[in-house]
């Protein structure tokens, strides 16, 4: 089979979109490479057992990967596709779990709801994920400054940089986070 | 007149700032802004700075098992990125020593000129500020001579990969000197596999690539 696309060029998102659509398996590797912790965490944590999150993260690559056709570039990214799948993989799952449970129990069992909700879950990881993606320095700045509630001044003493190189990664590194936000967060309901 | 970016940006982080407030009271475009980058700071701050870790092996070979593809990881065109904290970390804690000189050793005249290898990916490499060649001496013996590589948790292994096609061939593994002199076995055409490249290895009895680049070079022809 001859590839579609060059490797280096699925590094972008849109090359991406359109090569896991015409069914060439580098994308799905290379989707994988990029989504498969985001994907796995956002299950591990809305199921109760390691080995049901595995069996739903990896179906969630097997649906996309069947249903590529369906993927719509312009109602938003892979990333977000990819959520929106695992979203209905995990609820499903909860379904059954239910129906099951109530048949055995014969009264109404509480679901096991995971707390926080898949939507705050889904935005919390899609930040953890884009924090680790952020520069060495900005990751580093924007740490400080979020998580250490450091000032700007803080931050720039900590780091030994001057105060207006700070700010700009702070602020970039927040621009960075809310994009990644508006546009990666899975398809809701 | 708005509020700066960087107003918003503090006010966002909690820094109180009563000038900015009556201006967001009055003004809805900026108090739009602030509450969609609040927002984001709650969202990051609930989960904290830990990483996501990486998927288990088991959810790929699920995957390539129910589809029937080949089972070869996924090309490290990428390598994961919440490696990278770990590995800064590391980094800190040990540098290995690069070239080691070559005395006593027969003099093997290097067949082609060296290539340069450079830390990947770009931005938020494994071992940033890791440098080293690459060259292939005239037994056919790929010589790598790695400088500035952190300690591993687990090793380097030294592989010929074309990124293009997933194709991959193991060679070897670096010495702790960040050095390896590594027999290209007969047969191999060096100029199918266009990249060397170094990755991270854990001993966990997986034979194929880790999916964590180092290092990259071209391949010297």
């Amino acid at each position: 089979v001859t590839p579609l696309v060059s490797a280096r060029r699925l590094d972008d998102d849109s090359a991406l979109a359109e090569a896991f659509r015409a069914g060439d398996e580098r994308a799905l590797r290379e989707a994988y490479e990029r989504w498969s912790g985001l994907v796995h965490a956002f299950c591990r944590r809305s199921l109760p057992s390691a080995a049901d999150a595995e069996e739903a993260a990896a179906q969630v690559f097997v649906s996309a990967w069947r249903g590529r056709h369906t993927f719509d570039p312009g109602r938003g990214s892979v990333c977000g596709w990819l959520l929106g799948i695992a979203r209905n993989e995990v609820v499903g799952r909860h379904r059954k779990a239910a129906r099951e449970r109530e048949l055995r129990e014969s009264l109404a069992a509480a679901l096991p709801r995971p707390a926080p909700s898949p939507d705050e879950l889904v935005d919390r990881l899609l930040v953890a994920d884009e924090l680790a993606r952020l520069t060495p320095e900005q990751r580093r700045a924007v740490g400080l400054a979020f998580f250490d509630d450091l000032t700007h001044e803080q931050v720039a003493a900590v780091m030994g940089l001057p105060l207006g190189t700070v700010k700009s990664h702070i602020r970039r590194g927040l621009t960075t986070l809310r994009r990644r936000l508006e546009v990666d967060r899975g398809a809701r309901d | 007149v708005h509020a700066t970016d960087d107003q918003l940006v503090r006010r966002a982080l909690g820094e109180p700032l009563p000038d900015l407030d009556r201006h967001t009271d009055e003004c809805p475009a900026c108090a739009g802004e602030l509450a969609a980058l609040a927002a984001t700071v709650d969202v990051a701050r609930a989960e904290g700075d830990a990483g996501l870790p990486p998927a288990p092996d088991a959810v790929w070979r699920r995957i390539t098992d129910e589809l029937g593809l080949a089972p070869e990881r996924p090309v490290p065109l990428r390598p994961r990125v919440q490696q990278a904290g770990r590995w800064l970390l590391a980094g800190a804690a040990a540098l290995v020593a690069g070239v080691v000189l070559a005395v006593g050793l027969p003099d093997r005249t290097p067949q082609t000129p060296a290539t340069l290898l450079a830390p990947v990916p770009a931005s938020g490499p494994v071992a940033p500020g890791a440098t080293g060649q690459v060259r292939l001496a005239a037994d056919r013996t790929l010589v790598v001579e790695a400088e500035g590589l952190p300690a591993p948790d687990g090793y380097y292994e030294v592989w010929l990969l074309d990124p293009d096609s997933g194709r991959m061939l193991a060679l070897g593994t670096l010495g702790d000197d960040g050095t390896a002199r590594l027999p290209v076995p007969e047969g191999v055409a060096v100029t199918d596999y266009p990249t060397v490249d170094v990755s991270v290895e854990q001993d966990d009895g997986d034979p194929t690539h880790s999916g964590v680049s180092a290092l990259r070079a071209p391949v010297p022809t």
